[in-house]
């Protein structure tokens, strides 16, 4: 941490770096504690006083940073006025005899004046500030522009003063403050720098010396209103997380934690979904922010996960995770609703939750906390969150329909094997497995068709993803032109389709590589894409446009005739940009046709195979 | 106007001003280059100029329930925008109190207990949000 520190009375410390607990154990001021209490009448004691009242440092030379989308900065102080000094000066009591006394005592304080500068170009706002940490301005609280600095803790010395903040337009005027030391006129504006200067901070809270100032500043992207204005759907991730959708507050209470950690009598209370510095769930403040962003925004994926444990189709069972047991030792939890929100509960809600008022539990379908594996740990920390429960994504898809928002619900599996492999790496030995992978206890089909009779949830929404990606699944052949998989995901649309209301529209969302299979079949996918029961196919699209080019080679103009020819470029195993090339083989020279990029192409050019049928 | 005064205008009110700049404050005081508080800046430019009616004295740190702008009123003349030479009468802690000399340049001289001493700098948005009513002398036209 590097502070500005400045000189300690009688001793002249320069400047130094970090020993914030040295500085500070220097930096006591005031008379000694005998000095008061011997004090003889009518005399006068004479505080310490800082010796040097001079900034000692800011860094000349020092790259200004250009700062893109939101970010905490510390600053560079590029002006400081003298300390002020107050003196305090109060009457002592004197001793028993005599009494009257007329001894006097001064003590001192110290604020200072000073400029940070932040970023070499202009902001569009700052959020918050803190001073050795501690957070001391909030935008969600006040003015944007000249704001009363808050904080402090019990106990510790008041923060008091002001702040002025500088945005760094190309009209900022010079500060005042700066102005009234150094002269009208005689400041510069320093346009098109973002800069903040305090006024009057009072420093006993940091040790009688400058804080070390950081600001949390957003810089949008410009000229690009045009493309957030064209974005019309959006996936909501992370999909893991027991409460990451709840919209509804939930704390969790540590009962026993109290006789452990904290003495008799204390109960540990924390949040579970509201860590904003708003008094709301994490989930309706990034949707007002998305909102802001894609004002235009129609549809939303929401994504759910269970968990996946093997890529052997036949070993691979699929349950849901949470985040922690029921109890761990002898901590054990209980998880209530935010007092202020649970009479808000709508009947749906209620109804999932638990009976008893407040009270909140964990549960997806008939998995709860008790029956329900760990999200497992990685380098001793979850490798992901646990899923989210019914009630959560019931919540979050009926408050995506309250805004108006079309859902599509997207059931996603992750791999909890210690790779984190992608779900498009399951593979099935043979027709069994890959037919068992669906049917079996815990397979793919419990899985899916626990959301598609969630009539709850499948009210709120408008799609429903029965599969994505299942790559290696649908690419098993297990006789000439037989694709078990394919045939499993086309049956299981066909359930689906009769679980859901008639208007909610079924989905595969298919990989880009996925209507051939590896060994040179095409079209494998047909079964399921041309059925009845499938009202979409999505392409989840990273396919290459153009050949495997150096960058400096591939031009708009390249990629549009590339697009626009028809014929994807072949590149598995030959281009560097393949996701993973390790599991995939070279295939034959010459290229031959691969994913056609125009989709408007391939149903010019592949009539036969999908449309016709369909 | 009396002829054995200068003549008074916005040019020698905002120079008599300037020439108080540096003059540490001192609560009532009156003199430039020893103290001079907020209004002592003011009296002082006004006694500089021939105009030696202006002032009260006994008044207390803090101002006593419209005192000040009782004087004020009486004194001086209520403008509706800020002029050049002319005074701001500004608010802070919720009431008025504290007064500074506008010039030509959108700027304010004043003294100020803050900074210790007599001041210039621009009259930014905060300070403008402070201005709770302009004056300017009667003698200026």
């Amino acid at each position: 941490m590097a502070s500005v520190v400045l000189g300690v009375a009688g001793a002249a410390v320069g400047f130094a770096f970090g020993g914030v607990a040295g500085a500070q154990a220097g930096w006591m001021i005031g008379s000694t504690i005998g000095g008061v209490m011997d004090a003889p009448k009518g005399q006068h004691i004479e505080g310490q006083k800082l010796a040097d009242l001079r900034v000692q440092v800011s860094t000349y030379g020092k790259a200004m940073p250009q700062v893109f989308g939101k970010m905490r900065v510390s600053g560079n102080v590029i002006w400081a006025a003298p300390l002020i000094q107050t003196a305090h000066t109060q009457a002592v009591q004197g001793g028993g005899k005599g009494g009257g006394g007329g001894a006097t005592q001064t003590t001192y304080t110290y604020s200072a004046n000073f400029a940070v500068s932040l970023v070499n170009h202009q902001i569009d706002a700052i959020y918050r500030i803190w001073a050795d940490g501690l957070l001391i301005y909030n935008s969600a609280a006040g003015d944007t522009t000249t704001i009363s600095v808050s904080g402090g803790t019990a106990g510790q010395a008041a923060i008091t003063g002001s702040i002025t903040t500088y945005l760094g337009t190309e009209t900022q005027m010079p500060d005042a403050l700066m102005e009234s030391y150094i002269g009208a006129g005689s400041v510069p504006a320093y346009r098109g720098q973002a800069y903040v200067v305090f006024n009057n901070l009072q420093l006993a809270h940091f040790g009688n010396r400058l804080p070390n100032i950081e600001v949390e500043i957003v810089r949008e992207p410009k000229n690009t209103s045009d493309f957030r204005n064209k974005i019309k759907a959006i996936h909501i991730i992370p999909g893991a997380g027991e409460a990451c959708y709840n919209t509804t507050r939930l704390t969790k209470v540590m009962q026993n934690a109290a006789a452990l950690f904290q003495g008799t009598g204390v109960i540990t209370t924390i949040t579970r979904n509201s860590n904003t510095v708003e008094p709301r769930a994490d989930v309706l403040v990034a949707l007002d922010q998305l909102q802001a962003t894609c004002p235009n925004l129609q549809w939303v994926s929401l994504v759910a996960c269970w968990f996946g444990d093997s890529t052997d189709a036949g070993l691979c069972t699929i349950k849901p995770r949470v985040d922690f047991p029921q109890a761990i030792g002898a901590i054990d939890f209980q998880e209530n609703f935010d007092a202020a929100t649970a009479a808000n509960l709508n009947a749906a809600q209620t109804a999932t939750a638990n009976t008893t008022p407040n009270l909140y539990a964990w549960s997806v379908g008939t998995w709860t906390r008790a029956n329900t594996p760990v999200a497992a740990l990685v380098n001793g920390v979850p490798a992901y969150g646990g899923s989210p429960s019914d009630l959560s994504v019931i919540e979050l898809a009926t408050e995506l329909k309250r805004r108006g928002l079309k859902v599509m619900f997207y059931p996603l599996i992750f791999m909890e094997t210690p790779t984190k492999p992608w779900r498009g790496r399951i593979v099935p030995a043979n027709a069994t497995d890959a037919a068992n992978w669906f049917t079996k206890p815990n397979g793919y089909n419990a899985f899916i068709t626990h959301y598609s009779t969630l009539t709850a949830l499948t009210s709120q929404i408008d799609a429903f993803v029965v599969g994505s990606e299942y790559v290696g699944m649908t690419s098993f052949m297990s006789a000439p032109g037989v694709f078990p998989a394919v045939t499993g995901f086309a049956n299981l649309a066909a359930t689906v389709r009769a679980q859901l209301p008639a208007n909610v529209k079924t989905v595969y969302a298919a990989d880009w590589s996925e209507y051939h299979h590896a060994t040179g079949g095409w079209f494998n996918m047909d079964e399921l894409f041309a059925n009845v029961n499938l009202d979409i196919v999505g392409i989840d699209n990273y396919m290459p446009v153009t050949p495997d080019l150096d960058q400096s080679q591939i031009t708009p103009a390249l990629v549009q005739q590339y697009w626009a020819k028809g014929e994807g470029w072949v590149t598995i195993g030959t281009t560097r940009h393949f996701r993973d090339s390790a599991t995939c083989q070279p295939i034959q020279s010459p290229p031959r046709l691969a994913a056609p990029p125009s989709l408007s192409t391939w149903r010019d050019s592949t009539p036969s195979r999908w449309l016709a049928i369909r | 106007m009396d002829s054995g005064k200068r003549p008074v205008n916005a040019a020698s009110i905002i120079a008599a001003a300037r020439g108080c700049l540096g003059t540490p404050f001192r609560h009532q005081g009156r003199v430039k280059g020893v103290g001079v508080d907020c209004a002592g800046l003011c009296v002082w430019v006004a006694r500089e100029l021939g105009l030696d009616h202006y002032d009260v004295d006994g008044y207390g740190r803090i101002p006593a329930g419209g005192e000040f702008g009782a004087h004020l009123d009486a004194m001086l003349e209520q403008v509706p925008a800020p002029t050049p030479g002319g005074i701001l009468f500004m608010t802070f802690g919720g009431e008025p109190q504290h007064v500074a000399i506008y010039t030509d340049c959108d700027t304010i001289i004043h003294a100020t207990s803050e900074l210790g001493k007599v001041v210039e700098h621009r009259l930014d948005d905060l300070w403008r949000s402070r201005v709770f009513c302009c004056y300017k002398f009667r003698e200026v036209a």
